[in-house]
């Protein structure tokens, strides 16, 4: 399988993001733990936006608890 | 002499995501196989016993296979479970199979019925064969948990691999019994090859290829389990004990011990993914309790499962 032009979503410095591949593969293994790898940008964006509106809903969540 | 099968490497048992309408997430699908890709598996099984095959179509089947051998997923790293109520879904689903040049196909009886005699299982591979040609395409045979499936004896396993010699490839133990493989590789393994979905089978079989749940999660450890059984030996460091791939193996089945296997597996690729969607069910399954699936969020992060290395 290609993985030249696909796109990923990583956790990196603390945080969720999108990488490109050939960003992924300067980056050193030891930083970053990859999650899931994607087809196309868009995909991986639309994947990207469904975890950050559940973070933020269990958030949201939390400061009610409080 | 059957022909020997050309399953090598690990092969994931992958369950089927389905979007809020309870249908096939098509993208949801592809993105994981790529990621089991990436992390070096050497194919899939689609539509098999954790990917709910029961519960889908063969049409629902055939979508999704076209699908992800259109988003670049070769079609020879992929088996497909023809495993159906009905003989004539099998029958279409092997010549898919065949048509789009695919690995193989993981066949069992037909499921349902439960008081069916060994001449009908007989006659049903009978049946299922009678016009199969096709040399290119492996056929193995899917031995699948008590009670939900039937049970294949023995004796019956011999008559058939008997009278469809050219067929079959292989046997795939997924009976979820500790010592089947063994007994299968003492009664077949001469003839055919033994493959099972126990990742506590490899050494015992020692595989050239596995069929595997936990590869959804962790191929990597599956991978070095299977290409250096020897890593099962003892690896001591002064001061701490390394920890060896059936050691992660034994820690990983601890997390989803006692509870519902499908449901299970969904909810760690949920976790896995970040993605609460991937804990949707087609009915009959359904969530498990809160309580529990608490308790494997608990157990999963635990674990602290590192994506890059296993």
């Amino acid at each position: 399988m290609n993985f030249e032009n696909t796109w990923y979503i990583i956790d990196h410095n603390k945080q969720t993001t999108v990488i490109a591949h050939k960003d992924l593969v300067a980056l050193d293994s030891s930083t970053y733990q990859m999650i899931e790898n994607f087809g196309s940008h868009q995909e991986a964006l639309a994947a990207m936006t469904k975890i950050a509106l559940s973070d933020l809903a269990k958030a949201n969540q939390r400061l009610d608890e409080i | 002499m059957l022909t020997k099968s050309t399953l090598t490497g690990v092969w994931p048992d992958v369950p089927t995501p389905l979007n809020s309408s309870l249908l096939i997430d098509h993208h949801k699908f592809e993105s994981h196989i790529r990621t089991l890709f990436f992390k070096g598996v050497s194919g899939v099984i689609l539509f098999g016993h954790l990917g709910e095959g029961a519960s889908f179509s063969v049409q629902e089947k055939s979508d999704a296979l076209i699908h992800l051998i259109k988003a670049g997923v070769a079609p020879s790293s992929i088996i497909i479970s023809a495993t159906c109520a009905s003989a004539i879904d099998t029958i279409q689903l092997i010549n898919l199979a065949s048509k789009l040049q695919i690995h193989g196909c993981l066949i069992a009886p037909p499921f349902y019925y439960k008081d069916v005699s060994e001449r009908g299982l007989a006659d049903y591979f009978d049946f299922v064969f009678k016009d199969f040609e096709n040399s290119h395409l492996n056929i193995y045979l899917h031995l699948l948990p008590d009670p939900h499936y039937v049970n294949l004896s023995d004796a019956v396993i011999y008559n058939i691999f008997e009278k469809h010699k050219s067929v079959f490839s292989g046997i795939v133990n997924e009976t979820e019994t500790n010592y089947r493989s063994g007994d299968l590789i003492k009664s077949f393994g001469e003839r055919t090859q033994i493959f099972s979905a126990s990742e506590l089978d490899i050494t015992l079989l020692k595989a050239t290829g596995t069929i595997s749940r936990i590869a959804n999660l962790i191929p990597r450890t599956i991978q070095k389990l299977l290409i250096q059984p020897e890593a099962a030996g003892k690896v001591f460091i002064p001061g701490m004990k390394e920890k060896k791939p059936d050691d992660r193996i034994v820690e990983f089945l601890s997390i989803i011990e006692n509870s519902p296997k499908i449901s299970a597996y969904k909810i760690l690729l949920s976790l896995l993914y970040k993605d609460k969607d991937w804990s949707n069910f087609r009915p009959p399954y359904s969530e498990i309790s809160l309580a529990a699936e608490q308790k494997i969020q608990k157990l999963y992060n635990a674990f602290k499962l590192d994506s890059n290395n296993e």
